[in-house]
């Protein structure tokens, strides 16, 4: 064995010539390849932080799109098909997934008072979207509201529903810093909500009830308890919004839990990668064609559009450089081999083990092969950095289709029904963060994948002429 | 008289000439003896070197057996006996182009099994002076040496295997014919001296003459 280690190193030094070529060759496609690697981890890391700022929320929700189509079919008949509501049994099974950490069941109602005057909004669809009401009750079926958990909202003072404000129906609320403001209104006052009529418009935003005269708040007023007050932290929420339990709602609306819901379901997952996972094993759990799970794909795709793009384009150039290097290898150690025949010829009859041969020129192989990927792996680098650099400027921030999303507001059914909330279940992505996610340095698990590719392009390109030639 | 040293038993071979099989060994069985200095002269395409190739394991014959002291080599494996019984001398391609001299004979002492005694550079450098190649030439590659110098570098590397039997493809085939004097003197010390049995093929009767038994290979037989 020491004589093949011995031999081979001798070889490789006082050959240079052929060293040289190997290791030139070598150096050029691992370079083209790392590249090629390290870009695509970059895409990776970008999609993978796309991800998980869109978030890890799953809506259940009506398939209003598909309903419409099938209620516009040329043909049909006057029936149309009614919204098929969500139901909470259902709810309850896919919520047993391992994936869910929670899931918030939120009935909404519209409201308005004859003691409290909404906040003004600079958006008139905010106001379109409460029916012309002067308020939106949401509520929920646990102690949160979701509008809280996913951080569209924050409490400034008092505090959240506790388990017995749920229980117990409780007439809690929790309302703005921007109407308690409007209202001088404390944690701990009391104000009065009646249910809107849909038909009628209610006060306008800055506009009392008592001046809005044509306001019919038909239903009597009940007194509420306000036990918190929260601020957006979205610029685009809704600061007419008022939190609280899903049996309250009930109550205002003068009906009983029963397993439809008229409201959102949302499930928040453990992750963002478990996304598809939870919808392939809770789809089947759907009653109604026209119930879907919905996890806002398109944002994700539509941001990704131009990391896929790179990403096909890299796959294309490591697999013809991969190709293409293994064949250049493949002649270059023929050639070589070939021209080491007489060598080859006196060690077999000096009684040297075909293998211990083989072994022999693969060590000499591996050898530049190592110093190669070394100086590859920091030469890629510095070329996957100036390439990553013209992506991130030419096709990730200057993009105009990539504007930052502020996340989809999804409506509860907009058939006539209890009312509307409108939630904002999905992340802002900033671009910028996105850019610079796709600068990845080359780590430890970096390396080890080029390391794997490597060993694998010179065995492949080495070692089939060996064992033809010697065979 | 050793017996039974080196054995060629009814060796048969040919090829396929144009549709024709053509037989160059035809029933070939012939005992070689230690401490002999053998030379097998024949024309040119008699199969001298086809013979030899099968002596020394690079080729198998059709039929027949070849024996070294006493064992059939194709049961002993063919790589095992080149490694530890036979060291091969060609005419050309003797050494590692990349090697120095030294190198080139360290290289067989590297191969074989058995272990050899004391440090093999400077066993090497001893052989290489024996046969006139002083230090200053062993450390130098073999390249840059002469034909003759060259070829007394590959016959140390057959000494310096320490094995009994030498066999040798025209061996002195590009040499001069001073070198070539030198080099017959060099086996002549092998076979008498060390007890070595050198077997080489050539087609100079000058050569031949001066081997210990001259034989000829006609019709496929070796003759006296």
């Amino acid at each position: 064995m020491k004589r093949i280690f011995i031999h081979g190193w001798k070889s490789l030094i006082r050959r240079p010539a052929k060293t040289v070529m190997l290791f030139v060759i070598l150096f050029v496609v691992f370079n083209l390849i790392f590249s090629g690697f390290i870009i695509q981890k970059s895409v990776q890391k970008s999609k993978e932080y796309i991800r998980s700022q869109i978030g890890s929320a799953v809506e259940y929700k009506l398939d209003y799109t598909s309903l419409m189509s099938a209620n516009n079919t040329p043909g049909k008949t006057a029936t149309r098909t009614r919204p098929p509501a969500l139901s909470l049994s259902v709810a309850a099974k896919m919520a047993a997934s391992p994936y869910v950490t929670s899931y918030y069941v939120t009935e909404s109602a519209n409201a308005d008072s004859d003691t409290v005057t909404p906040a003004s909004t600079t958006s008139s669809s905010d106001t379109f979207q409460r029916n012309f009401s002067s308020f939106t009750l949401s509520g929920t079926n646990s102690t949160d509201n979701l509008d809280f958990v996913l951080g569209n909202v924050t409490l400034k003072e008092g505090k959240t529903l506790s388990a017995d404000d749920v229980n117990n129906t409780s007439n809690v609320v929790i309302i703005s810093q921007d109407v308690a403001t409007a209202n001088s209104l404390q944690v701990g006052d009391t104000i009065k909500l009646a249910k809107a009529s849909q038909s009628q418009p209610g006060a306008q935003s800055g506009q009392s009830n008592a001046a809005a005269k044509t306001t019919t708040t038909t239903s009597s007023s009940v007194d509420y308890t306000v036990i918190g007050i929260y601020t957006a932290v979205k610029t685009t929420f809704d600061v007419n919004t008022i939190f609280t339990s899903n049996a309250v709602i009930d109550s205002l609306n003068g009906t009983t839990a029963t397993d439809e819901t008229d409201g959102t379901i949302v499930f928040l997952l453990d992750s963002a990668d478990h996304v598809d996972a939870f919808k392939t094993a809770s789809t089947p759990y759907l009653t109604s064609q026209y119930h879907i799970l919905s996890s806002d794909d398109s944002q994700y795709e539509s941001l990704t559009k131009p990391l896929n793009l790179i990403s096909f384009i890299t796959s294309i150039l490591i697999g013809v450089v991969f190709v293409a290097g293994a064949m250049i290898i493949l002649a270059l150690v023929t050639i070589f081999v070939r021209d080491r025949k007489f060598e080859i010829g006196l060690l077999l009859s000096s009684g040297e083990g075909r293998l211990k041969i083989i072994t022999q020129f693969m060590f000499e192989i591996l050898v530049i092969a190592i110093v190669a990927f070394s100086v590859s792996v920091a030469t890629s680098n510095l070329t996957s950095g100036v390439v990553s650099n013209w992506i991130i400027e030419n096709q990730l921030l200057s993009s105009t289709s990539l504007i930052a999303s502020t996340g989809t507001t999804t409506t509860a059914n907009q058939f006539p029904g209890r009312g509307q909330s409108s939630i904002s279940l999905y992340g802002e992505v900033d671009m910028q963060n996105v850019a610079d996610k796709f600068n990845v340095a080359v780590d430890a698990s970096v390396i080890s994948e080029l390391l794997l590719a490597s060993i694998v392009l010179v065995l492949i390109g080495s070692s089939i002429p060996l064992i033809v030639i010697m065979g | 008289m050793s017996e039974n040293f080196f054995e060629l038993q009814n060796i048969e071979y040919g090829y396929l000439d144009g549709g024709m099989k053509r037989t160059i060994l035809d029933g070939l069985t012939y005992s070689f003896d230690k401490g002999k200095f053998y030379t097998i002269l024949g024309p040119s395409g008699s199969g001298k070197s086809t013979l030899l190739a099968i002596a020394a394991a690079l080729d198998q014959p059709e039929k027949g057996m070849v024996k070294f002291q006493g064992k059939d080599i194709k049961a002993m494996g063919y790589t095992l006996f080149r490694r530890n019984n036979i060291a091969i001398i060609f005419q050309k391609y003797n050494l590692m182009n990349y090697l120095t001299a030294v190198e080139n004979v360290e290289a067989d002492m590297l191969i074989i099994d058995h272990k050899v005694p004391g440090n093999k550079k400077d066993l090497a450098y001893k052989i290489l002076d024996t046969v006139g190649i002083v230090k200053t030439k062993a450390d130098r590659i073999v390249t840059t040496l002469s034909g003759g110098e060259q070829q007394r570098v590959a016959i140390s590397r057959a000494i310096a295997k320490d094995v009994d039997l030498i066999l040798g493809d025209e061996p002195t085939g590009a040499l001069d014919t001073a070198t070539q004097k030198e080099i017959i003197k060099l086996f002549q010390t092998l076979a008498h001296e060390y007890q070595k049995t050198i077997i080489i093929v050539t087609h100079s009767d000058e050569v031949a003459s001066q081997s210990d038994i001259i034989l000829h290979l006609r019709d496929g037989k070796l003759t006296l």
